[in-house]
Protein backbone atom coordinates (compact mmCIF):
# COMPACT_ATOMS: atom_id res chain seq x y z
CA UNK A 1 0.00 0.00 0.00
CA UNK A 2 2.85 2.40 0.89
CA UNK A 3 4.89 1.52 -2.20
CA UNK A 4 2.16 1.81 -4.41
CA UNK A 5 1.99 5.44 -3.18
CA UNK A 6 5.62 6.23 -3.71
CA UNK A 7 4.70 4.26 -7.35
CA UNK A 8 1.68 6.43 -8.01
CA UNK A 9 3.79 9.87 -7.30
CA UNK A 10 6.23 8.45 -9.43
CA UNK A 11 4.43 7.47 -11.99
CA UNK A 12 2.89 10.90 -12.21
CA UNK A 13 6.17 12.47 -12.28
CA UNK A 14 7.55 10.24 -14.90
CA UNK A 15 4.29 11.16 -17.25
CA UNK A 16 4.01 14.71 -16.42
CA UNK A 17 8.11 14.26 -17.93
CA UNK A 18 7.14 12.33 -20.84
CA UNK A 19 3.69 14.09 -21.56
CA UNK A 20 4.96 16.92 -22.55
CA UNK A 21 7.34 16.77 -25.23
CA UNK A 22 6.30 19.61 -27.17
CA UNK A 23 7.46 21.56 -24.31
CA UNK A 24 10.52 19.31 -23.12
CA UNK A 25 13.29 21.69 -24.65
CA UNK A 26 11.48 24.78 -25.23
CA UNK A 27 13.89 26.79 -27.52
CA UNK A 28 13.53 25.64 -31.22
CA UNK A 29 14.51 24.50 -34.76
CA UNK A 30 15.29 27.02 -37.24
CA UNK A 31 15.74 24.82 -39.79
CA UNK A 32 18.84 26.59 -41.04
CA UNK A 33 21.03 24.05 -42.88
CA UNK A 34 24.34 23.42 -43.24
CA UNK A 35 26.58 26.02 -41.48
CA UNK A 36 28.78 26.72 -44.44
CA UNK A 37 25.46 28.16 -45.98
CA UNK A 38 25.06 30.30 -43.16
CA UNK A 39 25.38 34.67 -43.42
CA UNK A 40 28.01 35.50 -41.21
CA UNK A 41 26.50 36.46 -37.68
CA UNK A 42 28.01 39.89 -37.49
CA UNK A 43 25.89 40.96 -40.76
CA UNK A 44 22.94 39.71 -37.92
CA UNK A 45 24.29 42.12 -35.21
CA UNK A 46 24.58 45.30 -37.99
CA UNK A 47 21.07 44.82 -38.89
CA UNK A 48 20.13 44.56 -35.65
CA UNK A 49 21.65 47.48 -34.14
CA UNK A 50 20.09 49.33 -37.17
CA UNK A 51 16.87 48.10 -36.03
CA UNK A 52 17.48 49.91 -32.85
CA UNK A 53 18.36 46.48 -30.48
CA UNK A 54 20.69 46.86 -28.11
CA UNK A 55 22.46 43.46 -28.21
CA UNK A 56 24.26 41.47 -25.26
CA UNK A 57 25.12 38.44 -26.52
CA UNK A 58 25.05 36.61 -29.92
CA UNK A 59 25.81 33.33 -30.42
CA UNK A 60 25.23 29.86 -32.82
CA UNK A 61 22.38 27.97 -30.48
CA UNK A 62 21.85 24.47 -32.39
CA UNK A 63 20.64 25.52 -35.91
CA UNK A 64 19.67 29.25 -34.89
CA UNK A 65 21.35 32.22 -34.46
CA UNK A 66 20.68 33.58 -30.80
CA UNK A 67 20.88 36.58 -29.72
CA UNK A 68 20.27 38.24 -26.27
CA UNK A 69 19.31 41.65 -25.51
CA UNK A 70 17.00 44.55 -25.67
CA UNK A 71 14.39 45.49 -28.57
CA UNK A 72 13.55 48.56 -30.02
CA UNK A 73 10.47 48.45 -27.99
CA UNK A 74 12.50 48.33 -24.75
CA UNK A 75 12.01 44.41 -24.34
CA UNK A 76 14.80 42.30 -22.65
CA UNK A 77 14.33 39.31 -24.57
CA UNK A 78 15.91 36.28 -25.94
CA UNK A 79 15.72 35.36 -29.53
CA UNK A 80 15.90 33.31 -32.17
CA UNK A 81 17.15 34.04 -35.94
CA UNK A 82 17.36 32.08 -39.38
CA UNK A 83 20.72 31.68 -39.55
CA UNK A 84 20.82 32.09 -43.54
CA UNK A 85 17.75 34.80 -44.11
CA UNK A 86 18.45 36.60 -40.64
CA UNK A 87 14.29 36.70 -40.31
CA UNK A 88 13.23 36.46 -36.50
CA UNK A 89 12.31 33.15 -35.74
CA UNK A 90 11.45 33.28 -32.04
CA UNK A 91 11.28 36.09 -29.07
CA UNK A 92 10.85 34.70 -25.97
CA UNK A 93 10.67 37.68 -23.29
CA UNK A 94 11.57 35.74 -19.70
CA UNK A 95 9.87 32.60 -21.06
CA UNK A 96 6.97 34.48 -22.31
CA UNK A 97 6.40 34.15 -26.32
CA UNK A 98 6.15 37.78 -27.58
CA UNK A 99 6.66 36.38 -31.32
CA UNK A 100 6.81 33.12 -33.37
CA UNK A 101 7.63 33.11 -37.28
CA UNK A 102 4.51 31.35 -38.97
CA UNK A 103 5.27 27.45 -39.45
CA UNK A 104 8.06 27.33 -36.44
CA UNK B 1 34.44 22.39 7.34
CA UNK B 2 31.18 21.47 5.35
CA UNK B 3 30.85 25.15 4.51
CA UNK B 4 33.94 25.00 2.35
CA UNK B 5 32.37 22.14 0.49
CA UNK B 6 29.17 23.94 -0.05
CA UNK B 7 31.45 27.09 -1.30
CA UNK B 8 33.37 25.37 -3.60
CA UNK B 9 30.91 25.65 -6.92
CA UNK B 10 30.56 29.63 -5.90
CA UNK B 11 34.29 29.37 -5.73
CA UNK B 12 34.85 27.96 -9.13
CA UNK B 13 32.14 30.48 -11.13
CA UNK B 14 34.35 33.63 -9.38
CA UNK B 15 37.72 31.64 -10.24
CA UNK B 16 35.49 31.83 -14.63
CA UNK B 17 34.51 35.10 -13.76
CA UNK B 18 37.41 36.72 -12.81
CA UNK B 19 39.38 35.05 -15.64
CA UNK B 20 36.69 36.77 -18.16
CA UNK B 21 35.37 33.15 -19.02
CA UNK B 22 32.08 33.87 -18.10
CA UNK B 23 29.84 37.06 -17.07
CA UNK B 24 26.49 37.53 -15.22
CA UNK B 25 24.73 36.46 -17.70
CA UNK B 26 26.45 32.76 -17.96
CA UNK B 27 26.39 32.86 -14.35
CA UNK B 28 22.40 32.86 -14.20
CA UNK B 29 21.97 29.86 -14.19
CA UNK B 30 23.84 27.57 -12.25
CA UNK B 31 23.82 30.24 -9.57
CA UNK B 32 20.37 29.17 -9.85
CA UNK B 33 20.74 25.97 -10.08
CA UNK B 34 23.14 25.65 -7.05
CA UNK B 35 20.62 27.56 -4.97
CA UNK B 36 18.31 25.06 -5.69
CA UNK B 37 20.39 21.98 -4.81
CA UNK B 38 21.31 23.34 -1.62
CA UNK B 39 17.49 24.00 -1.06
CA UNK B 40 16.45 20.15 -2.10
CA UNK B 41 19.44 19.01 0.59
CA UNK B 42 18.42 20.93 3.07
CA UNK B 43 14.61 20.25 2.70
CA UNK B 44 15.14 16.30 2.32
CA UNK B 45 17.12 15.73 5.39
CA UNK B 46 13.44 15.88 7.71
CA UNK B 47 11.64 13.97 5.63
CA UNK B 48 14.47 11.39 5.57
CA UNK B 49 15.27 11.32 9.03
CA UNK B 50 11.29 10.45 9.54
CA UNK B 51 10.99 7.89 6.91
CA UNK B 52 14.65 6.20 7.19
CA UNK B 53 15.03 6.22 11.07
CA UNK B 54 18.30 7.66 12.65
CA UNK B 55 20.70 5.95 9.96
CA UNK B 56 24.31 7.26 10.57
CA UNK B 57 24.65 9.22 7.99
CA UNK B 58 21.54 11.08 8.36
CA UNK B 59 22.73 12.03 12.07
CA UNK B 60 25.67 13.34 10.28
CA UNK B 61 23.68 15.76 8.01
CA UNK B 62 20.85 16.23 10.45
CA UNK B 63 22.61 19.27 12.80
CA UNK B 64 24.76 20.90 9.35
CA UNK B 65 20.83 21.54 8.04
CA UNK B 66 21.35 24.58 8.49
CA UNK B 67 24.61 25.18 6.51
CA UNK B 68 22.40 23.76 3.40
CA UNK B 69 19.56 25.98 3.99
CA UNK B 70 21.76 29.20 4.79
CA UNK B 71 23.70 28.31 1.49
CA UNK B 72 20.45 28.11 -0.65
CA UNK B 73 19.58 31.62 0.65
CA UNK B 74 23.40 32.54 -0.32
CA UNK B 75 23.40 31.34 -3.75
CA UNK B 76 20.26 32.78 -4.53
CA UNK B 77 21.90 35.85 -3.35
CA UNK B 78 24.56 35.58 -6.05
CA UNK B 79 21.46 34.76 -8.67
CA UNK B 80 20.25 38.09 -7.53
CA UNK B 81 23.62 39.80 -8.29
CA UNK B 82 24.23 37.94 -10.88
CA UNK B 83 20.33 39.35 -12.65
CA UNK B 84 21.40 42.95 -11.31
CA UNK B 85 24.74 43.25 -12.76
CA UNK B 86 23.25 41.75 -16.30
CA UNK B 87 20.14 44.07 -15.93
CA UNK B 88 22.21 46.85 -15.19
CA UNK B 89 19.95 49.54 -14.42
CA UNK B 90 16.87 49.73 -11.49
CA UNK B 91 14.45 50.31 -14.09
CA UNK B 92 15.04 47.50 -16.55
CA UNK B 93 14.06 45.39 -13.54
CA UNK B 94 11.03 47.12 -13.11
CA UNK B 95 9.90 47.09 -16.69
CA UNK B 96 9.78 43.10 -16.36
CA UNK B 97 9.01 42.36 -12.62
CA UNK B 98 5.33 41.84 -13.93
CA UNK B 99 6.51 38.71 -16.27
CA UNK B 100 5.48 35.46 -14.42
CA UNK B 101 9.19 34.06 -15.05
CA UNK B 102 10.32 37.31 -12.80
CA UNK B 103 7.76 37.56 -9.92
CA UNK B 104 8.16 34.27 -9.18
CA UNK B 105 11.65 34.51 -8.66
CA UNK B 106 11.50 37.49 -6.30
CA UNK B 107 8.41 35.73 -4.39
CA UNK B 108 10.96 33.13 -3.55
CA UNK B 109 13.89 35.19 -2.49
CA UNK B 110 12.02 37.09 -0.10
CA UNK B 111 10.17 34.36 1.19
CA UNK B 112 13.84 32.69 1.72
CA UNK B 113 14.99 36.16 3.14
CA UNK B 114 13.30 35.53 6.66
CA UNK B 115 14.51 31.79 7.47
CA UNK B 116 17.90 33.05 5.59
CA UNK B 117 18.72 35.81 7.75
CA UNK B 118 17.54 34.71 11.06
CA UNK B 119 20.41 31.27 10.66
CA UNK B 120 22.38 32.14 13.58
CA UNK B 121 22.44 30.42 16.27
CA UNK B 122 20.90 33.83 18.31
CA UNK B 123 18.10 34.09 16.21
CA UNK B 124 17.29 30.41 16.93
CA UNK B 125 17.45 30.99 20.64
CA UNK B 126 15.42 34.84 20.14
CA UNK B 127 12.62 32.99 18.34
CA UNK B 128 11.94 29.92 19.79
CA UNK B 129 9.50 28.16 18.75
CA UNK B 130 8.75 30.85 16.28
CA UNK B 131 12.15 29.99 14.21
CA UNK B 132 10.74 26.09 13.19
CA UNK B 133 7.10 28.61 11.79
CA UNK B 134 9.74 30.83 10.04
CA UNK B 135 11.64 28.16 8.87
CA UNK B 136 8.56 26.54 6.81
CA UNK B 137 8.38 29.50 4.52
CA UNK B 138 11.17 27.36 2.73
CA UNK B 139 8.25 25.09 1.25
CA UNK B 140 6.22 28.41 -0.27
CA UNK B 141 9.49 29.55 -1.38
CA UNK B 142 10.49 26.12 -3.08
CA UNK B 143 7.12 26.13 -4.92
CA UNK B 144 7.92 29.55 -6.37
CA UNK B 145 11.42 28.70 -7.17
CA UNK B 146 10.10 25.40 -9.00
CA UNK B 147 7.33 27.89 -11.12
CA UNK B 148 10.65 30.02 -11.39
CA UNK B 149 12.15 27.57 -13.09
CA UNK B 150 9.65 26.07 -15.55
CA UNK B 151 8.09 29.49 -16.64
CA UNK B 152 11.68 30.86 -17.79
CA UNK B 153 12.55 27.90 -19.35
CA UNK B 154 9.86 25.85 -20.25
CA UNK B 155 12.38 22.80 -19.83
CA UNK B 156 10.39 20.65 -17.33
CA UNK B 157 13.19 17.91 -16.85
CA UNK B 158 15.69 19.78 -15.24
CA UNK B 159 12.95 21.42 -12.66
CA UNK B 160 11.79 17.57 -12.27
CA UNK B 161 15.05 16.21 -11.73
CA UNK B 162 15.80 18.96 -8.35
CA UNK B 163 12.65 19.21 -7.15
CA UNK B 164 10.86 15.31 -7.85
CA UNK B 165 12.55 13.82 -5.19
CA UNK B 166 11.63 16.46 -2.61
CA UNK B 167 8.34 16.42 -3.48
CA UNK B 168 7.90 12.45 -3.44
CA UNK B 169 9.85 12.59 0.09
CA UNK B 170 7.50 15.57 1.61
CA UNK B 171 4.45 13.61 0.26
CA UNK B 172 5.66 10.32 2.00
CA UNK B 173 6.36 12.00 4.93
CA UNK B 174 3.24 13.65 4.81
CA UNK B 175 1.27 10.28 4.12
CA UNK B 176 3.30 8.12 6.64
CA UNK B 177 2.32 10.98 9.41
CA UNK B 178 -1.66 10.34 8.44
CA UNK B 179 -1.41 6.93 8.60
CA UNK B 180 0.27 7.16 11.97
CA UNK B 181 2.84 4.71 11.27
CA UNK B 182 6.28 5.43 9.82
CA UNK B 183 7.68 3.18 7.06
CA UNK B 184 11.04 1.81 8.77
CA UNK B 185 7.91 0.09 11.32
CA UNK B 186 6.66 -1.94 8.50
CA UNK B 187 9.82 -2.58 6.98
CA UNK B 188 11.72 -4.11 10.31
Amino acid sequence: MRFSTLGAVAAAAASLALASPALADGKIACRGGPRSGWTNIERLRQKLAREGWRIRKAEVSRDCYEVYGRTPEGDNVESFFHPVSLDRILILKRGRELYRAPGY
Amino acid sequence: MVWLLLALPAAIMLVDLGSGAVDAMDLLHPTGEWAVRMMVVAMAIGPLTELLGRRAWILWLLPRRRWFGFAAFLYALAHLACYVIDMGTLADMLAEVTEHGIWTGWAALLLLAAPGLTSTDAAMRALRRNWKRLQRLAYPAALFTAAHWVLLTWRWTPALVHFGPLLTLTLMRLWSRRSGRFWRKKEA
